[in-house]
């Protein structure tokens, strides 16, 4: 975990010092770094859309963007905008390896653990319940709204909002009555969702 | 004696609350969050928003507990993060952000129909935001310039001023505001609505 945060400042820390005078040997030195501590990261670039992003923010502003001044197959250009947006375009690169380098080595169970470190009082067992009521929560919500009349609810908001509010108020009323159970004989965290 | 039970009674209910607040926060994003993503909608995010908010606002109003929504988001987004089985960075912050900003404007103007409001409004309205913010995270400040060099190009071309941009701007950002205040009005009723409905059982009980 240290040393994955170590690798992602390195990479925000190259990103930052990327400058057109040093993009020649600093882009492909943080390129062959982060990918030699973790070429998975490279599979966020198999995006297509991710790539015609690239496309639009480089190309359609040098195009048609400002004084054109220089010329490429006949196309004139703005090759001061150009320059710019490539090492724009390299630092996004170099921040989104190292991001996903990141992420690809926390696990969601560290995310959690990082969480309830955080000043959020027990948020350790606020999501351990949460986790154990979701599956029944599914099928009770689930099922309950299957049973609105979606097209005559829309019409009518508040034959919506007392329906919802009965089920909102049914749900409380059946983990609230969990919860004391569990404070009153010492057992452990379940809620009861009603059906 | 009495009281302590009382207080770790209640304290556990109102975590049981946030659990269950957040569980349906979480359950929403994995699977209307999905499908939504999947069909490529337009304003698919500012649509998650507005059910988020009638979650989170909903859920808030039956805990006193200051970052209750706060507690909620992180449910949510780590409910998210599990379903995926991998760390996205994207959708995780873009969840606590707004959780963030709900618990704020609640914090401020309390949990009347205003924060409400507010809260719902704000929630939706950072949906707009959170793409620019992620860009200028990746591209720098750089990319804010290039669009700004653009908008101006194609308005030239159209015939167009800075003041048409700035009112079109301004119009996508009060569509989005207005929707999320609507589900936060929303929300603040639910919950009444909730709260007569619970009395009435816990009479009946």
């Amino acid at each position: 975990m240290k040393r994955s945060l170590l690798y992602l400042l390195l990479g925000l820390g190259a990103a930052l010092l990327l400058r057109e005078s040093n993009q020649l040997y600093l882009f492909p030195a943080a390129l062959l770094l982060l990918t030699l501590i973790d070429p998975r990261a490279w599979r966020i670039f198999r995006r297509w859309k991710l790539w015609l992003f690239f496309f639009f923010v480089v190309a359609i502003p040098v195009l048609f963007v400002g004084t054109r001044d220089a010329l490429w197959l006949t196309i004139p250009y703005n090759s001061r905008m150009l320059a710019l947006n490539l090492v724009m375009v390299q630092r996004s690169i170099i921040i989104m390896l190292a991001i996903r380098m990141f992420t690809n080595r926390l696990s969601p169970e560290a995310l959690s653990r990082g969480l309830a470190r955080l000043r959020l009082q027990q948020f350790d067992e606020v999501f351990g319940l949460a986790r154990t009521m979701l599956p029944e929560l599914q099928e009770t919500v689930g099922a309950e709204l299957k049973g609105v009349e979606w097209r005559k609810a829309l019409r009518r908001p508040s034959g919506l909002i007392a329906q919802l509010g009965a089920l909102v108020a049914r749900i409380l009323f059946t983990a609230r009555g969990g919860a004391v159970r569990n404070i009153t004989d010492g057992s452990d965290h379940s809620a009861g969702i009603p059906r | 004696m009495q009281e302590t039970a009382s207080a770790k009674g209640s304290a556990h209910e109102e975590q049981v609350i946030i659990a269950l607040f957040g569980a349906l926060w979480g359950l929403m994003e994995i699977t209307l969050g999905t499908l939504l993503k999947g069909t490529r909608l337009p304003f698919s995010g500012a649509i998650l928003a507005c059910l988020a908010a009638v979650i989170a606002l909903t859920g808030r109003s039956f805990v006193q507990r200051r970052g209750a929504i706060l507690m909620m988001g992180g449910v949510a987004a780590l409910i998210k993060i599990f379903s995926v089985g991998t760390v996205i960075a994207g959708p995780f912050f873009a969840i606590l952000i707004e959780a963030a900003i709900a618990e704020s404007l609640v914090l401020a103007f309390g949990l009347g129909r205003t924060g409400c409001l507010l809260a719902g409004a704000g929630m939706t309205t950072y949906t707009v935001f959170h793409p620019l913010l992620t860009q200028g995270l990746f591209f720098g400040g750089r990319i804010y310039e290039v669009y700004w060099a653009t908008a101006r190009q194609v308005g030239e071309w159209l015939g167009l001023e800075v003041v048409h941009l700035a009112l079109f701007i301004a119009l996508y950002l009060g569509a989005h505001a207005l929707t999320g205040a609507l589900a936060g009005w929303f929300a603040w009723a639910v919950a009444r609505v909730a709260r007569m409905e619970l009395e009435k059982l816990e009479r009946s009980a």
